[in-house]
């Protein structure tokens, strides 16, 4: 019963890192896209269906990759004792591969809509890229991401135990 | 009704039941806490718990369909230059702080779950400031779909 309790508050934390990691990124990716006026072309581009596909599947792979991360990292506190030598670079790894797996469901969802189309020489064309360049450049994109929420979290994570530092909050 | 029509429907209706479903369970764990005869600490901390899945759940779904209602505009998406656009970039932003500031949340939740030690004071802080900020959000969602 409390191993059950533990393993599911391990999982809350990885799925709120997650879905954190996938929503901060695209939410400040919209921001930065309408502000330039880029985002109304884009989205006229893709269909409601692909959309939610696509958001759909960088959340599931983004989780997929915060739970590889933090796997045997956790205490009964949801913060590690693993030093950060080999959390970061962890982090760094994990988020390039998360960029390439995330590109082939790029890949997938948008060849399963070029084909509905009719237009299978897109299909070919995108495949040639992604085993090529795209690949290579997705888990660059993913590394730099990865560092980032890294980052970004180790500071969450010292805010939260400053928080929750009693000796500390008592006046 | 067209199939794409209902879909657009439905991505919108899931936008405002997500948004509901944030705003009404920190609303109700804020109040747990806050009102006379209070249930025992560790009841709102296992409220708030499950709370937190819900929260998660919920943020994936308000960005997946946020995106989803802004490509049902396309070409007619108003200018960021327009008061509307300025209007749509402080919520989004206002939604970015949301998720930033709900993680301290959430792992102080886990952690003082995890050590079976609630703080009911802190607990009605944080979810006071989670119904506050949802409030200041849903109210620029209302201004924007009038406008």
């Amino acid at each position: 019963m409390a191993e059950r309790a533990i393993r599911d508050r391990n999982l809350l934390v990885v799925f709120t890192l997650g879905t954190f990691h996938a929503a901060a990124l695209i939410a400040a990716l919209v921001v930065i896209l309408y502000a330039s006026g880029g985002l109304a072309p884009l989205l006229s581009s893709l269909s409601t269906i692909a959309g939610l596909a696509l958001f759909s599947a960088l959340w599931l792979t983004t989780v997929w990759s915060a739970g590889r991360t933090l796997r045997g990292a956790f205490t009964v506190a949801p913060w590690t004792s693993v030093p950060l030598g080999i959390m970061i670079p962890r982090a760094a790894w994990r988020g390039g591969v998360n960029g390439v797996v995330f590109l082939a469901c790029v890949g997938v969802i948008l060849a399963i809509s070029s084909a509905f189309n009719g237009d299978l020489g897109v299909v070919g064309f995108g495949a040639l890229i992604f085993l090529t360049v795209g690949a290579a450049f997705a888990f660059v994109i993913g590394l730099v991401l990865g560092l980032l929420f890294a980052g970004i979290d180790l500071a969450l994570v010292s805010a939260t135990r400053a928080i929750l530092d009693e000796k500390k909050s008592r006046p | 009704m067209p199939a794409l029509h209902a879909l657009s429907l439905f991505v919108r209706w899931a936008h405002v039941a997500g948004m509901a479903a944030i705003l009404g369970g920190a609303l109700l764990i804020w109040w747990m806490g806050v009102r006379r005869n209070r249930p025992d600490a560790g009841v709102v901390l296992d409220v708030a718990e499950r709370y937190e899945w819900i929260f998660w759940a919920a943020i994936g779904m308000q960005v997946m369909t946020g995106v989803g209602n802004l490509g049902a505009f396309g070409q007619a998406l108003p200018p960021p230059e327009s008061g509307w656009g300025t209007k749509l970039i402080v919520k989004l932003v206002a939604v970015l702080a949301l998720a930033l500031l709900s993680v301290p949340r959430t792992l102080a939740v886990v952690a003082m779950a995890g050590t079976k030690r609630p703080r009911p004071g802190l607990l009605s802080t944080f979810y006071g400031g989670t119904t506050a900020v949802m409030v200041a959000i849903a109210g620029l969602a209302v201004w924007l779909a009038h406008g």
